[in-house]
């Protein structure tokens, strides 16, 4: 075949196509849905990194950020202060906060600011001036969600630890966090003097301190990280620059549009598969005007190319057409991810982000279209004088199959290279998805043949002639089946991982499990509370003393020393995270020995006898009997392996990675974690009120509110997914729609012929309706079956769980697609009824 | 209309409008039909004969005129009566055979007598015994496509006779068979024809069928040129 068309094949496939251009349209509308989403999405992206180039300072608040997990030492703190620049310090905690009325109470994000934080973009508040007068006038701005919910207004008072802070306004936007942050707690910025000397900041809090530094003279803040090198050696010290903060943003956007521009893809690929089969179905009827072509002379190349030439004019008015949706579908992306972006999207139509949408599209469209393209050479001139029902593909050697099977997989492999950034990545896709398709496609086959079988002589005639419809000649029931399958794959596999991880998580709020949790407790403190917890109905199950320590030596050789050393391959987070430890003279039924002996409690001599989790001790290249020592908070205490645990960190109860014998930290400064199950969230709610009123630095966890919180993160992330794996499903219609309007002469006359030997409109209604039926359902069945597959394999290998699908969420799918599937079908087989059978039996077929 | 009638066609007329324009295909058309006889449609292509044939049949409705089919005027049924008639009373040949693709020969013929509802079995055996006696009893249970074309035009006579039907339009049966398939397909449509006592309204360009009817119409330019009858006995009825 030449490289180029000639003259007459670009004329020829014009005339070819001109009086048809409406039915041909119908052949590319599969790819329509696939590059809307596609366009949508890569708009999306190019928007988000348009606002963060033009906001990257305002993300961080600063040009340099440095933040450590306690209080600067001296070194850092003088390190600081040589790099001039203006200042501002931030100490950053959980604590529960009363808002208006000690019964309102929850745990909070605390952020003690003192300075002029944010110097790049600000704190925008109601009233706008709050943000600028806060701090003079000792006042706490507090975020809005919670405001609604405790009805708390600017001039009302919070209290935080001891002190109550009159409310000078209420947080709309912090720089550089989205709305989500308010998930995790609700944010409360107040004076850093209103923090300091409330006993909160010594009694066992996490507390982070943090740095931000503002330069007017165009420092490379870079290097001044670079330099700091030396300091990062031993601490939690870690420093954020601009670009820093600009690249791990843009890591997230990428990942996650990535991902939905994957799901996208898939929309696209299935639309490639609906392109290929209806291009099949056009070639053949095509079959008789190629062999007349043949016989009057026109080369095999200019038969291929008059084709080759409609399939791509085709591709390139399906890609346009979705191009043109997908960039009215990006104004509305931006009301999904709100509330995980930091910032108000700037829209702007990205010419890029279209081009390669239609690029793409046509790409794809043309590779699924090959093979039947390259049918039309066994076209032989013979079908002139002999008129029968030929079958282009079948005549096709192995070879050139193979040939164009191959050709079809490069053009995706580079199509999907191009979106991903990567062919490994995109090579390794296609090959998964082709297996996946390929499952599909057969258990789409198996299941169409298997009701073929079905064809019980039982069943009245309406429904044996319906199912009959599904194998008309020419049908493309299989690939409809797929496609709308793979759509219901994706959102069946979504919907019933969701629910999964909702169900651990209620499991672990059982009955027996505790609902309300306390921590930083402190030693004095913790009688206490199980006293009030008991008179107010609740049932302490656990009281835990927790010290906090920092691993010095594994052996002689100190932390600093092991990180140096350039032949150790220890994690960095092994050697300098802080230990939260235990001690007791038991195990619980979390903890199961591995190896050596747990020793309950020291006699005093020698090495301290400690039990550690097997996946520390792989971390920490350790075995039994090793010895290292622990700086507990300026004490080195030596230790040694005596016995090696797995531990159940699933269990809803504290677990420890480390756990000491009784008899060596008692002494140390150390605080408690209390759980206590209540089954009834008004006395959790009491418990929490008079705990809180008691000793305001103890923080408190409500179980039944993370779970919400988590429902809420889950479902507002699912909907994005499934919005995207919607596509699928559109793809999937869109192709039935075509695929019916395709057939539709055929369907017309089998409709006639039937009314001519005098059937009902009820029973050709009814014979529709069987088709469309066994249509969606065949789709449920392929689709929701690999769902239910696939969600089983990650239950047992990913959540350990024994799965328990929610039928219901599948049922109300499957109905709510076999419902779309009846509607699409008769919106295409309007006037069939009330067609003249005579016209149709005079008319030859088209 | 005297009993022996099965179809009366009165003063029968048939114009096509398009835009401004109008095209009268059929003026004037008056016939009885009696019952049981075979009765050929004749004409030159465009004299309006399947024009005529559909008016006869109830697949399209007359401009003016009246089509009588056993004594009752069918003109004023709705599409929904006149699909019950044509099921009861009416069967139909094609020269394209028309057959249902998805369909086996066997659930092809059975289509008209499960669409009135009567059971699987009983129909199958009917089905079963039409397809012997058109000699295909070893291919009921193929698809269309793979049956010859002369196979395919009898089991769409089968079908046709499926319902004991009081006329049978048989539209260019053989135009698309070779002579020799031809002839088998003329002698089995006059053989049922016998037998069954239907009668026959065939529309042919082929005189060679056309003089092994009773009778024969002639059509010229929408309107009756000629109507001959080839059965003296049924000359002398008449």
């Amino acid at each position: 075949m030449k490289f180029f068309p000639d003259l007459f094949s670009i004329k020829t496939a014009w005339r070819d196509a001109r009086n048809q251009l409406g039915t041909l349209t119908l052949y590319s509308t599969g790819i329509i849905a696939g590059v809307a989403a596609l366009v949508a999405i890569l708009s999306f992206r190019s928007d988000v990194f348009l606002t963060v180039d033009d906001q990257a300072r305002e993300l961080l608040g600063a040009d340099l950020q440095i933040a450590m997990n306690e209080a600067f030492p001296d070194r850092v703190e003088a390190f600081v202060d040589s790099l001039g620049g203006e200042r501002s310090n931030l100490i950053e905690f959980g604590s529960m906060v009363v808002y208006n009325d000690m019964t309102q109470t929850r745990l909070s994000q605390i952020r003690g600011i003192e300075g002029g934080f944010p110097f790049y973009g600000t704190i925008k508040t109601r009233p706008e001036s709050a943000a600028f007068t806060y701090q003079e006038d000792g006042m706490a701005l507090i975020d809005r969600p919670v405001a609604v919910e405790f009805k708390v207004e600017p001039g009302d008072s919070i209290r935080i630890g001891n002190r109550w802070v009159e409310v000078a306004g209420i947080i709309l936007e912090y720089p550089g966090e989205s709305a989500a942050f308010s998930l995790i707690g609700p944010r409360v910025v107040v004076p850093q003097e209103v923090v300091i000397n409330n006993n909160l900041l010594d009694r066992g809090s996490r507390i982070r301190h943090l740095s931000y530094l503002k330069f007017d003279d165009e420092r490379d803040t870079a290097a001044i990280v670079r330099e700091a090198r030396p300091l990062r050696a031993d601490q939690s010290l870690t420093f954020t620059t601009v670009e820093s903060r600009k690249q791990d943003f843009g890591e997230i956007v990428n990942n996650l549009t990535r991902f939905l521009g994957v799901i996208g893809f898939i929309a696209l690929l299935l639309g490639g598969l609906g392109v290929a089969s209806a291009v099949y179905v056009y070639i053949k009827r095509k079959s008789s005007i190629v062999a007349t072509l043949r016989c009057l002379g026109v080369s095999s190349a200019q038969t291929t190319w008059i084709f080759t030439l409609q399939v791509v004019a085709l591709g390139l008015a399906g890609a346009l057409l979705g191009a043109g949706i997908g960039i009215g579908i990006q104004q509305y992306l931006p009301k999904l991810f709100e509330t995980f972006l930091p910032f108000e999207i700037v829209q702007q139509i990205s010419y890029t982000s279209i081009l390669t949408g239609v690029l793409v599209g046509i790409a794809v469209s043309f590779a699924f279209a090959i093979l039947p393209i390259v049918s039309i050479n066994s076209i032989p001139p013979l079908l002139t004088l002999r008129s029968v029902d030929f079958s282009p593909l079948s005549n096709v050697s192995k070879r050139v199959k193979t040939a164009s099977i191959i050709g079809t997989l490069l053009i995706l492999v580079i199509a999907l290279g191009v979106l991903l950034d990567s062919l490994l990545a995109a090579t390794i896709f296609i090959l998964g998805l082709l297996i996946s398709i390929l499952v599909l496609l057969t258990i789409s086959a198996i299941s169409v043949r298997g009701v073929k079988g079905l064809r019980l002589q039982n069943l009245s005639y309406i429904w044996r002639q319906g199912i009959s419809n599904l194998f008309r000649p020419n049908n493309q029931t299989s690939v409809m089946v797929t496609t709308l399958g793979m759509g219901m794959l994706l959102i069946g596999i979504l919907i019933l991982t969701q629910d999964m991880i909702l169900d651990r998580i209620e499991y672990q709020v059982g009955d027996e499990q505790p609902d309300l949790v306390f921590y930083d407790v402190q030693a004095d403190q913790a009688d206490g509370i199980i006293q009030i917890a008991g008179e107010l109905g609740g049932n302490v199950l656990y009281s835990v003393p927790i010290v906090t320590m920092r691993l010095a030596k594994i052996g002689n050789q100190t932390v600093g020393e092991i990180r140096r050393d350039t032949t150790q391959t220890i994690g960095r987070w092994a050697l300098t995270r802080e230990y939260r430890v235990s001690y007791r003279n038991s195990l619980t039924d979390a903890e199961t020995i591995l190896d050596g002996e747990w020793i309950g409690t020291w006699d005093g001599e020698g090495h301290v006898p400690v039990s550690m989790d097997y996946r520390l001790t792989d971390e920490l290249f350790l075995s039994i009997g090793d010895s290292l020592t622990f700086d507990v908070q300026g004490v080195p205490i030596d230790v040694y392996i005596a016995s090696i645990r797995e531990v159940d960190f699933q269990r809803p109860q504290p677990n420890f990675f480390l756990l000491f014998p009784e008899g060596v930290l008692e002494p140390a400064p150390q605080f408690f974690a209390t759980l206590i199950n209540t089954r009834d969230p008004d006395i959790t709610a009491s418990i929490q009120q008079a705990v809180v009123a008691a000793y305001p630095n103890v923080s408190a966890i409500d179980v039944g509110l993370v779970l919400e919180t988590v429902k809420t993160f889950l479902d507002k992330i699912a909907l994005a997914v499934q919005f995207m794996a919607l596509f699928s499903i559109i793809t999937g219609l869109i192709i039935m729609a075509s695929a019916i309007s395709i057939s539709r002469f055929q369907r017309l006359k089998e409709s006639a012929l039937l009314r001519t030997i005098g059937a009902s409109k009820y029973q050709i209604r009814g014979i529709q309706t069987v088709e469309y039926i066994w249509l969606g359902a065949l789709a449920c069945i392929v689709g929701l079956g690999l769902a239910l597959v696939a969600s089983w394999l990650i239950a047992w290998f990913y959540f350990d769980l024994a799965f328990v699908p929610s039928f219901t969420s599948l049922a109300l799918i499957a109905l709510a697609v076999i419902s779309i599937t009846l509607f699409v079908g008769f919106l295409n087989m309007r006037g069939v009824i009330t067609k003249k059978p005579i016209d149709i039996l005079r008319a030859e077929v088209g | 209309m005297q009993e022996s009638n099965v179809l009366e066609i009165r003063d029968l007329q048939k114009t096509f409008k398009s835009g401004d324009s109008s095209l009268t295909v059929l003026k004037n058309i008056n016939f009885n039909v009696e019952k049981g006889i075979s009765c050929a449609i004749v004409g030159p292509s465009g004299s309006g004969k399947t024009t005529l044939l559909g008016l006869c049949a109830g697949l399209d409705k007359p401009t003016s005129g009246e089509v009588v089919i056993s004594g009752s005027i069918i003109n004023d049924l709705n599409e929904e009566q006149l699909a019950a008639l044509r099921n009861q009373r009416i069967g139909f040949v094609f020269q394209s055979f028309q057959l249902i693709p998805t369909l086996t020969a066997v659930e092809n013929v059975m289509v008209p007598v499960e669409l009135r509802g009567m059971e699987y079995k009983k129909a199958y055996e009917r089905a079963k015994f039409l397809l012997g006696e058109v000699g295909l009893s070893s291919r009921i249970n193929h698809y269309p496509t793979q049956l010859s074309g002369g196979e395919q035009q009898r089991v769409a006579i089968a079908r046709a006779f499926i319902n004991d039907p009081e006329i049978l339009f048989a539209d260019e049966p053989t135009g698309n068979l070779d002579t020799e398939t031809g002839e088998q397909i003329e002698n089995i449509l006059f053989e049922l024809n016998k037998k069954q006592g239907t009668t026959l309204i065939i529309v042919t360009h082929d005189p060679e069928l056309a003089q092994k009817c009773d009778r024969i119409i002639r059509l010229k330019s929408g309107e009756v040129e000629s109507d001959t009858y080839l059965n003296k006995e049924l000359a002398t009825a008449e």
